[in-house]
């Protein structure tokens, strides 16, 4: 489904953001994506959505490169930001057809998939709504119901549950895992430890720029929880920036 | 200074034009550059003709009438500016909620927000009374006391015109609140009050026809357009209590917008706030739409949705469309009545069609279209759709905006001014020739410079690179035409055929530009 083939990303300035990134999401895997602040976390997310461009590797999806075919990469992927910025001039139903619009939704479907996911999200009532109104969590509903209303099959989200209430979350979370049983997948970046822990099957550890976990979460994580091995990762880090001092 | 005004002040400058860029390496500060680069070169153009105005009216023997002269033009100049720009500084400003948080009183937030406007203002009075220091100044008429005076009404001037433009656009808006489409109103409304001002200005300098005596005329033209000119008397020290009620007036007017305004600063941008989030929108029905349709109907909907963005882009069509209503309904001989000069129908005729590309040139929201997205550019960028299609839906905005204009324009032309095939073939070739020039322009510069870490959109649709060289670039194709068409350089049909060759041949070259220019 998703190949990320030692993607590398320098700024302008030269300083390297991500480097030599690989990661490998097959239908039916939930892969958490978890790091510090400034890790790299993000930057690796905007380069598989098509938003940032990367120095060196490659990203496949469905076989198609992002760098040559980014149409095609784009109509099988559903991204949520961490900070959905929504035109806010629209209503949510506006901005939800917008987005049915670009990618040539059926009228019939589209209307199925608004009405199922708003009642999911509890949206139904505030679709008239100028999302300029919305919360924040409203917003991260919108965005989900617009991401999800095409039917994509790679689910890419940025930090999902911030924002979300506790009854969102759950049905987020139910969402994802009914997606990957159905042979999507879903790759989502996250600082809650303990969800990622009980959703994922995979999971990356991103640090300074640089893988240093990855694989299948019995692999990674064994017999601790994630958040003792990201607070090894963490310390380790740190010891070895000491002794290079 | 009270510190907490001059911190806020500074912050607000440093939102609307980051100085700090102009320092930075050449890529991330090349924007800010060339919008300096741009302002500095109007600048001196205009200093270099007001110095020019200036010296004439020293060989016309009227060298006392300078200060007054350049205070009162500078002066109308800036009710012009303060109409367009009060509006997004003071009411209707993006940073509203964000300043409510601070530990700042309502007054001082209001008159940092007055320095903003009178720094803008000053720089633009600099231009006009620069020319008065170096030309009248060392005048044997000007006293030391007098040019002291002067001196200070100069910091004084922007006083009046700031006043005007905050309370007519706070009118605006207050009015504009009572209407769901508030937006739409204010800008109409706006451009009501633009067109009433203009209006009045044509009217009242042709009211005085006495040309024998220059200075007599002159004043009475200043007065007639702007009344506080009566206090602007520089020519002896018998006016010197003219011009210290002039000062007195000008800062009891501050004091007394400062307390009222500060009083409804937060009602007005509050009421603004709410109706930002209006609910009230009726529920349509869903419907299944192209995609080049759902993009176009977007760039629309982005377009009426920022009061400075559509102000600024709809101002020539507007002026088209109302132009040619008035051509349709008064004819020619009552509109040209209005123009100090006469022309006869025969040359309207002929600088017809470039007097319509003129008016269309002002629109142009493509220029600062693609900065527009702002933080919502990753929609876009996530987009399953070639970046082709992008550019298509911003180019046909500001199309469908420049059509609108041009079927009136060319209505009134048949019907009033009865052209032949020729003239007719110009009248629509011009316009649209001019109308594929600047929107494949502004659109490849907005491309080519997009800034989508804006905070007041007034940066982006005012005052940013690809606005100002499209601006300047206008000027030039309009202003070189029609100097051969005037002065008869050239064969009429010559030009206009040579013109829309180059203007559509140079439309096909920047619209393949942008489209190799990569949003990723």
């Amino acid at each position: 489904m998703l190949k990320v083939n030692h993607i590398s990303k320098m700024y302008e300035d030269g300083t390297k953001a991500i480097t030599d990134i690989n990661l490998h999401i097959q239908n039916g895997d939930i892969y958490g994506f978890i790091g510090a602040n400034g890790a790299g976390k993000s930057t690796t997310i905007k380069a598989i959505v098509g938003i940032h461009h990367f120095n060196q590797g490659e990203i496949w999806i469905d076989g198609y490169s992002i760098k040559t075919d980014p149409v095609n990469c784009k109509k099988r992927i559903a991204f949520i930001p961490d900070n959905p910025d929504l035109y806010e001039h629209l209503t949510g139903l506006q901005y939800i057809s917008f987005i049915a619009d670009i990618f040539e939704v059926p009228l019939t479907e589209r209307k199925q998939s608004i009405e199922k996911y708003s009642t999911i999200f509890e949206m139904t009532s505030k679709l008239n709504n100028s999302i300029a109104s919305y919360s924040h969590g409203m917003k991260q509903r919108i965005a989900l119901i617009a991401a999800l209303v095409h039917k994509p099959a790679l689910f890419i989200l940025d930090e999902p549950f911030v924002g979300l209430d506790p009854t969102a979350s759950f049905e987020l979370k139910r969402l994802m895992q009914e997606h990957a049983e159905n042979g999507g997948a879903v790759f989502f970046s996250t600082h809650v430890l303990e969800v990622a822990q009980k959703l994922c099957n995979k999971v990356a550890i991103i640090h300074k720029g640089s893988l240093v976990k990855n694989g299948l979460m019995e692999e990674v994580a064994g017999s601790k929880s994630l958040e003792e091995i990201f607070m090894e990762v963490r310390n380790e880090s740190k010891n070895m920036d000491i002794i290079q001092k | 200074m009270n510190q907490k005004i001059w911190i806020l002040f500074k912050n607000d400058l440093a939102s609307s034009i980051p100085f700090h860029q102009l320092f930075r390496s050449a890529k991330q500060g090349n924007g800010v550059k060339i919008t300096f680069a741009a302002l500095l070169l109007m600048g001196i153009f205009l200093l270099i003709y007001n110095t020019l105005t200036a010296k004439t009216l020293v060989s016309l023997g009227q060298t006392a009438l300078i200060p007054a002269y350049m205070l009162s033009v500078s002066s109308i100049m800036m009710i012009f500016l303060s109409l367009l720009r009060a509006n997004g500084t003071i009411f209707g400003s993006s940073d509203f909620e964000q300043l409510s948080t601070y530990p700042v009183s309502e007054k001082e937030i209001f008159i940092s927000k007055l320095l903003h406007l009178y720094f803008f203002h000053l720089l633009v009075s600099l231009l006009f009374t620069i020319p008065v220091l170096l030309v009248w100044a060392p005048d044997d008429a000007a006293s030391p006391l007098l040019i002291l005076l002067f001196f200070i009404t100069a910091l004084i001037i922007p006083v009046i015109p700031i006043c005007i433009g905050v309370i007519f656009g706070s009118l605006v808006y207050h009015l504009a609140a009572y209407f769901r489409q508030m937006k739409l109103i204010a800008v109409s409304f706006s451009l009501i009050l633009l067109g009433m001002f203009s209006y009045f200005i044509i009217t009242q300098s042709n009211q005085t026809s006495d040309m024998q005596n220059i200075g007599a005329f002159l004043y009475r033209q200043m007065t007639n357009i702007y009344l506080p000119s009566v206090l602007l008397q520089f020519d002896s020290a018998d006016h010197i209590f003219h011009i210290l009620a002039f000062i007195f007036i000008s800062c009891l007017l501050l004091i007394l917008l400062i307390l009222t305004g500060s009083k409804y600063y937060r009602k007005l941008n509050l009421r603004l706030l709410a109706l930002k989030s209006n609910n009230n929108v009726k529920q349509k029905a869903i419907k299944q739409r192209s995609i080049f349709f759902a993009l176009w109907k977007q760039e629309i909907n982005t377009l009426f949705s920022s009061y400075n963005y559509l102000l600024n882009s709809i101002l020539g069509t507007v002026l088209l469309i109302f132009l040619s209503m008035a051509l349709l309904l008064f004819g020619v001989e009552k509109l040209t009545a209005l123009i100090p000069m006469s022309v006869s129908s025969g040359t309207i005729t002929n600088i017809f069609p470039t007097f319509s590309a003129a008016l269309l040139l002002i629109s142009n929201p493509t220029t600062a279209a693609l900065s527009m997205e702002g933080n919502k550019i990753w929609i876009l960028k996530t987009l399953p759709i070639e970046q082709r299609r992008v550019i298509h839906a911003k180019l046909a905005c500001t199309f469908s905006l420049h059509l609108s204009g041009f079927w009136i324009s060319i209505i009134a032309f048949i019907i009033r001014l009865s052209p032949n095939m020729e003239q007719l073939i110009w009248a629509i070739l011009i316009p649209l020739s001019y109308s594929a020039f600047i929107t494949t322009f502004g659109l490849m510069l907005n491309f080519s410079n997009p800034n989508f870490s804006w905070k007041n959109d007034m940066y982006i649709v005012k005052q940013s690179p690809p606005v100002l060289i499209s601006a300047f670039t206008g000027m030039a194709i309009v202003i070189v035409p029609l100097a051969l068409i005037l002065f008869q350089v050239l064969p009429l049909y010559i030009i206009y055929l040579a013109l829309s060759i180059l203007l559509i041949s140079l439309a096909v070259i920047f619209y393949r530009r942008t489209c190799t220019i990569k949003l990723i």
